[in-house]
């Protein structure tokens, strides 16, 4: 089966996060992956400083560490997966999407590992609309469907915040109208 | 005036409102307003002791020399401080909070436990929320007539503990409280006596008895349960023989094996006299308002009850070993009884182990007896079990072909794993949400995998490397069939509502 027919939903379309949240999700991107190898190239400059730790090591690790500490062979390399990884968020960003039905909300995500989560307005114990720093700045924030189970894991990220609060009073009506004790 | 024509105009008095009929034998004298006194002996009884015996031993014969002014050495003022300090450091100063600051009050509506220390809590139950009621008997505390009553409601996140309140009323507000969680409405205070248990068994002969565990099954199977346990500290040992003979050119077993003897008792006390003690005279009872209770406990005497209508799901397996036998054991879960802080949690070990437990070695019969009791007629063998495609060899292969799955208009079943056999059973009234997933390699092969959530606890609920298109039909369908479950529990419930004063 093709997985645009498996993970499509039974009827509507998908509604897709917002625009924004592609920008969002590059600039975090951005400062994750530059601090993740900032962090390592200083741990292989302090490593190549400490000829005593050097001594103790196993030759093919320290071979292998000094290969990293080519700079002008590992710092493109680097570079170029951050920019990999930007790329990408539009692509991942785009697989991202949402459908409200009569009765059970679809949710779905994921490239690689794709995704399909259905909630049922009757089971939602809460709805949370939540937004970090920089989604604020962009006036986005994600919605949260809690269930009694910690798996269900049910997030819509990257919506308008009108759009989310709007979706997070729907649902809370829907849930409301059709709650069901545990 | 024509008073005789006209019907005389009355005020009719206010309705009063309806009187709850009684429920236990409570007084409004009997409702417990806090903590018994006797929970200072009963949660620090050690440390109790230990201060009588450093008061016996140290400063006892110190005065006594100073009286008699011979044998002794005399009373020392530098000793005082010391003095104050260990009493200071092991008084039960906890419990002694507890007792002054904590205030119950029970009426026909709520529970509310109240905590005035230096910080003020109020924490408030409402009756409806409740998924099940615990109550704890340490063995000091059933010498001297205490139980620990602990509720836990609604979605999982607190519960309250009334610790310690007299054993009697703690069972008849136990059973208040579960007539309550089926939604009875029925007042707290004095009416007929119901028949409550005593010091020996959390049940009477009101109670019918399910299922009780047999002895030679407990003990068969903590052994049964030690054999990997024993294998890993064999291989460790062997791990250590040969790495040291080859490193050091000396074998060092001869030298660590005394070194193992402590721990090796200690595995054995873990695997042998834990697991008898816990489940010491374990019992499945039905109460006369139709809930499940388990009781069990050698030296704590502890109990379990849960409305049927709370159970989530139940998992039956079979460890490895256990398969010779025949024997099997079942867990249900409730919301709130799985908890994650398990480790700071206070309760007794026996409570602990009631919290999922419904059968701790039984035939699959047994088990059956008591699944015909939480969902009437269901039947195993009803359910024709579905393979996984071969094709899911590429994924699965040793244990393809252990893997199965079922359903019918009430239940979603799975049974799988190679060495512990495993039934996970859920009622579609009772699925959280659903889940289908795909990863590179399984769109491959047209696999997909589904997930049935339910609330944390010992039952997992997912059917792997289905073929893709089954999966989908599979989902949409569970939505469709929960959907029909809900509506029909909430035809119930409003019925029940309107029916009920």
């Amino acid at each position: 089966m093709r997985d645009n027919e498996l993970f499509a939903p039974p009827s509507e379309t998908w509604i897709p996060l917002s625009p924004k949240w592609v920008i969002v999700q590059r600039i975090t991107c951005f400062i994750i992956w530059l601090a993740v190898f900032a962090a390592i190239f200083g741990l292989l400059i302090c490593y190549s400083r400490m000829p005593e730790v050097r001594a103790q090591t196993p030759s093919f690790l320290d071979q292998f560490l000094q290969l990293l500490s080519i700079f002008p062979l590992t710092m493109p390399l680097a570079l170029a997966f951050i920019i990999f990884r930007i790329w990408r968020q539009k692509a991942i960003v785009a697989a991202w999407g949402y459908a409200e039905r009569e009765s059970d909300l679809y949710i779905r995500h994921g490239i690689w590992y794709k995704v399909l989560t259905v909630v049922p307005y009757g089971r939602m114990q809460a709805v949370e609309a939540h937004a970090g720093p920089i989604s604020r700045l962009f006036g986005l924030s994600n919605v949260t469907l809690i269930t009694a189970s910690a798996s269900s894991n049910a997030v819509i990220y990257g919506l308008d915040t009108e759009q989310a609060i709007a979706l997070r009073d729907r649902l809370t009506a829907l849930g409301e109208d059709q709650a069901i004790g545990l | 005036m024509t008073q005789n024509n006209l019907p005389e105009f009355e005020i009719p008095a206010a309705p009063a409102p309806p009187a709850l009929p009684p429920a236990g034998a409570l007084t409004a004298s009997q409702l417990p307003k806090g903590p018994h006194w006797l929970t200072i002996v009963v949660s620090s009884w050690l440390a109790i002791s230990a201060l009588i015996f450093l008061v016996l031993n140290t400063i006892l014969p110190k005065v006594m020399g100073k009286l008699i002014g011979y044998g002794y050495e005399s009373f020392d003022i530098s000793d005082i401080p010391i003095m104050v300090f260990l009493l200071i450091a092991i008084a039960p100063v906890n419990s002694i909070i507890q007792v002054f600051c904590q205030k119950y009050h029970i009426d026909d509506e709520q529970l509310i436990v109240e905590m005035k220390f230096i910080s003020h809590k109020t924490e408030k139950i409402s009756f409806s929320k409740i998924q099940s009621v615990d109550i704890t008997q340490p063995l000091v505390a059933r010498f001297l007539g205490m139980a620990a009553l602990r509720i836990d409601v609604g979605d999982g996140s607190k519960s309250q503990e009334l610790r310690y309140v007299k054993r009697d009323d703690a069972y008849k507000l136990r059973n208040y409280f579960m007539a309550r969680a089926h939604g009875e409405k029925i007042s707290v205070l004095a009416g007929t006596s119901t028949e409550i248990g005593d010091v020996f068994a959390d049940h009477t002969r009101q109670d019918e008895v399910l299922y009780q565990v047999e002895y030679r099954k407990i003990i068969i199977t903590a052994l049964l349960d030690l054999i990997p346990r024993i294998f890993c500290f064999l291989v460790f040992l062997g791990g250590i023989s040969a790495l040291s003979s080859y490193f050091y050119g000396e074998n060092l077993l001869p030298i660590l094996i005394p070194m193992m003897v402590l721990p090796f008792i200690g595995i054995i006390y873990q695997g042998v006299y834990c697991k008898f003690r816990d489940n010491f005279n374990f019992k499945i009872t039905t109460t006369n308002k139709g809930g499940l209770r388990a009781t069990a406990g050698l030296t704590t005497l502890a109990s379990a009850s849960v409305p049927i209508h709370r159970i989530q799901g139940i998992k039956i397996y079979q460890p490895f070993f256990w398969r010779f036998f025949g024997w099997w054991r079942m867990e249900v879960e409730v919301v709130g009884r799985f908890h994650l802080d398990s480790k700071n949690d206070k309760q007794d070990s026996v409570a602990k182990s009631l919290k999922t437990l419904l059968m701790p070695a039984g035939e699959l019969g047994e088990a059956e007896a008591i699944l015909d009791i939480i969902w009437p007629n269901f039947k195993m063998e009803n359910f024709k079990f579905q393979s996984i495609p071969k094709r899911s060899r590429i994924f699965r292969w040793i244990d393809a072909h252990t893997y199965f799955w079922s359903l019918d208009d009430r239940m979603l079943i799975t049974r799988g794993r190679l060495l512990r056999r495993t039934y996970n059973i859920v009622p579609h009234s009772r699925v959280q949400s659903v889940r289908l997933s795909q990863s590179w390699v399984q769109k491959l092969f047209d696999l997909a995998n589904v997930y049935a959530h339910t609330p944390d606890g010992p039952v997992n609920l997912r059917i792997k490397h289905l073929d893709s298109s089954l999966a989908r039909e599979l989902v949409l369908g569970e939505l469709e069939r929960m959907r029909i479950a809900r509506k029909q529990i909430r035809k119930k419930t409003n019925s029940y509502k309107l029916n009920t004063p």
